[in-house]
């Protein structure tokens, strides 16, 4: 089995040296050796055979360093025989050396005591940072899979959130649903009891129109009077009808400017009536939606309709076609943006506008599904449509319709 | 010029009356009218008309089951109907009537001239 790779790698880096280590020492030994002989009697020179006995034992081994300890101490030795000049008993060098190689001994001991002493405090660092390492690594995975967890967890009180708004989304639904099936109910049998009567009426105002005399200017209004009433409860009618089942639009290609146009001839006679200025501001070149033309020259009324209505002492009704220069949905929409100057929507009401009967306008004058109904039809085309109070005043109703194809 | 023969066939007897003094007053139609649709398919056979403007809800045979009837009689099945309905608007119908198979729609109420617009273009001269 491998070792551990960095007790390897120490050993290695050991190993490598201990030639080169063992050359040095025999060198510095010989050369001290040479020094000692050269200097004589002084002691001092001894020392420096610590220099490769240190070296030995530090680098190589306890074993080494004794070794060296003995060559040093034979080599002094020699030096001292080699150039001693003094008299004195002969064995006085012997007991010297001898001197000298238990001092170096003991030096040598002592260094790799120390050695010994390091290598283990350094194993133990090396166990303790292996340890901590991978304490480090478990924490990292813990954190890891803490991190995943939490991930886990967002994700899933997202969907619990997106699933509670598509519950309520769909609740809403439901109920609107059932408020449609009521009004789809209650209208089918009201259109019944009151067209019928209407169109009894129609005819015996066709009848007043051949018979009443054509120089009686009372009998020509109150016959426009009449033709007025049948128009209007027609048109509640026809709106209950149109809120409770729109029906599928005929989609054609068709160019909204020339629809939006198209509508506001369809109002020429209030805005005149109303001294209300139209501004235009076409976008040339938006591509052609596919839409029911029908349709949405009924939204557009309705919204005109109201934006005159709004603004009965005169002011300024804005018609804007244009391209979102932001995405929705992945594409460009084109807008159609309607702005009045009129005295705006009061703010509790702004979220109720879109429900059925709901109105703002005196009695007699809306049938509060106009708006409604203009949802549904846009909803049906696939688009949308909000209405919101202008910061300078009036509102702004906007229209989204999307290609099928993005822009 | 011979009076074109409209049979009219609603279950709302102040409609069939005003439409007869209308559309006689013309000069131009001879009309008949029915209150049922019983009574309305006998009369077609009798009567021969023209063109039925026809009731869609009535309550003893309604206007579809007297369209498929006339629609199998061989002496009737050439004779245009245009179905009057209280229960479609005006942009359902089409301005002047909707064409729907071989048979044309007005939504109520309709006026003189629109019936009168729907009855020509149905009509030979």
């Amino acid at each position: 089995m491998d070792p551990n790779p960095i007790e390897r790698e120490r050993t290695m880096s050991w190993k490598r040296p201990d030639t080169f280590i063992t050359v040095l020492t025999v060198l510095l030994i010989l050369t001290v050796g040479w020094v000692d002989y050269w200097t004589g009697e002084e002691l001092s020179v001894s020392i420096l055979y610590l220099i490769p006995i240190s070296l030995c034992t530090w680098r190589i081994s306890r074993g080494g360093g004794f070794i060296i300890a003995g060559a040093s101490a034979i080599v002094w030795l020699m030096a001292d025989i080699a150039s001693s000049h003094k008299q004195g008993h002969p064995l006085v060098p012997y007991w010297n050396a001898g001197i000298l190689l238990a001092s170096f001994w003991f030096v040598v001991y002592l260094l790799s005591a120390l050695k010994a002493l390091q290598t283990g405090l350094e194993a133990k660092v090396e166990q303790r940072t292996a340890a901590l390492r991978t304490e480090i690594a478990e924490h990292q995975r813990a954190e890891e899979q803490l991190t995943q967890a939490n991930r886990e967890l967002s994700q899933s009180r997202e969907e619990l959130v997106k699933a509670l708004s598509d519950l309520h989304t769909t609740q809403l639904q439901l109920i609107e649903a059932a408020k449609l099936e009521t009004i789809g109910r209650l209208a089918a049998g009201i259109a019944h009891e009151v067209k019928n009567p209407l169109m009894t009426i129609t005819m015996v105002a066709d009848y007043l129109a051949g018979v009443i005399p054509t120089g009686e200017p009372d009998g020509a209004a109150m016959l426009q009077d009449l033709r007025d009433a049948i128009q209007r409860a027609n048109r509640v009618i026809s709106e209950l009808l149109t809120f409770s089942r729109p029906g599928e639009p005929v989609l054609m290609p068709e160019d909204i400017n020339a629809l939006a146009e198209r509508a506001l001839s369809m109002v020429k006679l209030e805005v005149v009536r109303n001294h209300i200025e139209v501004v235009r501001h076409f976008s040339e070149g938006l591509v052609a939606l596919p839409m029911d033309r029908n349709k949405i020259e009924q939204v557009l009324v309705n919204i005109y309709m109201n934006a005159i209505q709004a603004m009965s002492k005169g002011g300024t009704l804005t018609v804007r076609t244009s391209l979102s220069p932001t995405l929705d949905q992945g594409r460009c929409p084109i807008l159609i943006e309607i702005d009045d100057t009129g005295p705006g929507i009061p703010e509790p009401y702004l979220s109720k506008i879109f429900d059925p009967f709901f109105t703002t306008k005196p009695v007699g004058q809306g049938t509060g599904l106009g708006l409604g109904v203009s949802r549904q039809i846009i909803h049906l085309h696939g688009g949308s449509i909000n209405l919101r109070n202008r910061p300078e005043g009036g509102v702004r109703a906007t229209i989204r319709l999307y290609s099928k194809q993005g822009n | 010029m011979a009076k074109k023969r409209i049979l009219v066939i609603d279950d709302e007897a102040s409609i069939t009356r005003t439409m007869k003094v209308n559309l006689e007053r013309t000069g131009a139609y001879t009309v008949r009218t029915e209150n049922q649709g019983r009574q309305g398919l006998t009369a077609a056979r009798e009567f021969k008309p023209d063109l039925i403007l026809l009731d869609v809800m009535m309550p003893d045979v309604d206007g579809g089951e007297v369209a498929t009837q006339i629609e199998s009689d061989p002496a009737l099945k050439h004779v245009p109907i245009v179905f009057l309905t209280a229960i479609v608007t005006k942009e359902e119908a089409g301005r002047d009537g909707q064409e729907i198979g071989r048979h044309f729609f007005l939504a109520k109420p309709v006026n003189l001239e629109t019936l009168i617009r729907c009855i020509e273009a149905n009509t030979t001269a």
